[in-house]
């Protein structure tokens, strides 16, 4: 643990730099920036009060736990292993016992707690622009499921920066837009098992947007059923299914920094 | 040559070949070293990285078997805890200070944080970088850098020593400074594995090598050991006289030289270079061929003993020249 403990110090003090914390910043005003212009320039025809919750808790998910987080870990867990491949330094890391494991797994809470601070610094604000009653339940609900978010979207961003570390960004954004964006609100069994399949039935089942939503015959299939602790328990297996599968590829590739030129 | 009994070997590579796609990095090397100190010698692209990265476990072998200290290297923490590793790129993270780099790594051997600190720090004086280690490493000259990354390989005591051009980018000064360090870790008894592509470099610290080149290991051991297996080769001797090309006329007429050739110093004057197997016979002659055809032999030398005589022997035969 001391040397999880240094390894999460030590990524922690290279994210306080002037560029990541500007990142930081911009994630953590995007949805703040996006709730204040729905508060100042309303849909012309306005909602009713009921329909003005659903609208508020709807839109805050979106940009929140489902935007907002993934875009953090994009940033911070996406790139983990190209970035130390680019500037040379992963011999330095894969050269001590069991160096690489500490090192993903030091970089993943890092880039998970990177990822949610923002998020839910982003969530307090936005939320004060619902003007609901309901701030609480919204608040405390889009919270856990920015953690929840954040620690999956993070293990298979990692995953996927050790399959393809110089590809990264781009496969992530392509697996977020393909998988999580189309496959997850399609009506058939694949949907189960994407992440968003999972947080948006957690999001039904804790901010309880309105009955119309499970009302709606395409929506309601893309809701599992089941209860929130089922849920999180997919969440939390395919956390651990993907991180431990990033350990065992960065472990078995030859991430050498030697290119053929230097043979 | 070199050999020990693979219980107590440094190091130990069993027909061992690695391709990168198609193109050859090391190519079926056959070598058990004892413990102790031993230069890789070998020009740019001859495969010492590979074979450093194969000895990191950085890379798995195409073929044949790697062992470091009885282990194999891959994904080994128990021997990573044993080995410290110099690269021969920087990859040093540039927004933080050259101490703390140092005491991070050293955590991730398991030691304390106030430990690691104060034995960072401590590494770091005795590379020298006892002023500047608290400064970003952005700040540091090549040469700080450079020292650092000695640190860092230093830092943990380890058994064997992994270094890859260690002196590149290092002032005069500098170059002494770490051979000295390198010198003292060996004299205690340390092991060294000493990548580098100049010779003196590697003299400086020790007289065992292994001469790499193509891929293929040419020829391990002390000096010594090697002029054994190359005693049937030519000698090159360089004479600076007079008349070198009358005294060239001379050798060939007595068949003394497997080859003649004149050429220029540095400085300018004509040098005459001659390949013999007789050495003693061209001895005895020299002396006559100065007192009969009044000849004037103002430098005579043989490089005989140097390492760079082996080594371009060595390349000879690996081109098939000799």
């Amino acid at each position: 643990m001391t040397v999880l403990f240094a390894t999460v110090r030590f990524e922690l003090s290279r994210v306080m730099t002037a560029g990541r914390m500007t990142w930081w910043f911009v994630l953590a005003g995007f949805p703040i920036v996006i709730s204040g212009l729905i508060r100042i320039f309303p849909m012309s025809d306005a909602p009713e009060e009921a329909d003005s919750h659903l609208v508020w808790s709807v839109a805050i998910y979106m940009l929140v736990p489902c935007i907002t987080c993934a875009m953090g870990v994009l940033l911070s867990a996406g790139p983990a292993i190209a970035t130390e491949l680019e500037q040379r330094s992963w011999v330095y890391l894969a050269t001590r016992p069991n160096g690489i494991f500490w090192l993903l797994l030091g970089k993943y809470l890092v880039a998970v707690a990177w990822a949610t601070t923002a998020a839910v610094a982003g969530l307090t604000i936005a939320v004060l622009f619902a003007g609901q009653d309901t701030i609480i339940r919204i608040w405390l609900g889009m919270a856990g499921l920015c953690v929840l978010s954040s620690m999956t979207y993070a293990a298979i961003f990692m995953l996927i920066g050790a399959i393809a570390p110089q590809r990264a960004m781009l496969f992530c954004v392509t697996w977020t837009a393909g998988v999580e964006g189309f496959i997850s609100l399609i009506p058939a069994v694949i949907n189960r098992m994407t992440v968003q399949y999972r947080l948006r039935t957690l999001f039904v089942d804790w901010v309880q947007p309105g009955d119309e939503i499970q009302d709606e015959p395409l929506f309601a299939l893309s809701l599992a059923e089941g209860p929130w602790y089922v849920q999180i328990l997919w969440l939390v297996t395919l956390t651990v299914v993907f991180l431990a599968a990033a350990q065992v590829l960065a472990h078995k590739r030859e991430f050498t920094a030697a290119a053929e030129s230097d043979v | 040559m070199i050999d020990s009994s693979p219980t107590k070997s440094l190091i130990q590579f069993a027909s061992v070949t690695k391709l990168y796609g198609k193109v050859l990095g090391v190519n079926d090397i056959n070598l058990t070293l004892p413990q102790g100190a031993f230069g890789l010698l070998g020009p740019n692209g001859a495969g010492k990285s590979t074979l450093l990265n194969l000895l990191t476990g950085q890379l798995l072998p195409t073929r044949g078997t790697v062992r470091v200290l009885g282990r194999n290297p891959r994904n080994n923490p128990e021997l990573m805890k044993r080995i410290g590793y110099c690269p021969g790129f920087e990859g040093l993270y540039t927004s933080i200070s050259g101490l703390n780099w140092v005491t991070f790594l050293l955590e991730m051997h398991g030691v304390g944080r106030l430990q690691a600190r104060e034995r960072a720090a401590d590494c770091m004086a005795l590379v020298g970088m006892a002023e500047g280690m608290t400064r970003p490493i952005s700040d540091y000259s090549r040469g700080m850098r450079q020292r650092t990354k000695i640190a860092q390989a230093i830092a943990h005591d380890p058994d064997l020593l992994i270094l890859d051009e260690p002196l590149s980018g290092l002032d005069p000064i500098g170059r002494a400074e770490m051979t000295d360090v390198l010198r003292r870790r060996v004299a205690d008894g340390g092991s060294l594995i000493l990548a580098s592509h100049v010779l003196h470099e590697i003299e400086a610290v020790t007289d065992s090598f292994l001469l790499i080149s193509g891929g293929r290991l040419l020829a391990s051991g002390t000096a010594e050991e090697v002029h054994e297996l190359l005693f049937d080769l030519p000698v090159e001797i360089q004479i600076r006289c007079n008349d070198p090309q009358r005294l060239s006329g001379l050798i060939m007429e007595h068949g003394l030289a497997d080859s003649v050739s004149l050429g220029r110093s540095q400085s300018g004057d004509e040098l005459l270079r001659v390949a013999t197997r007789q050495t003693a016979e061209f001895s005895a002659q020299l002396p006559n061929w100065i007192a009969r055809y009044n000849l004037r032999v103002d430098e005579m030398q043989t490089a005989d003993d140097s390492l760079q005589t082996l080594f371009n022997s060595l390349m000879k035969i690996h081109r098939g020249e000799l």
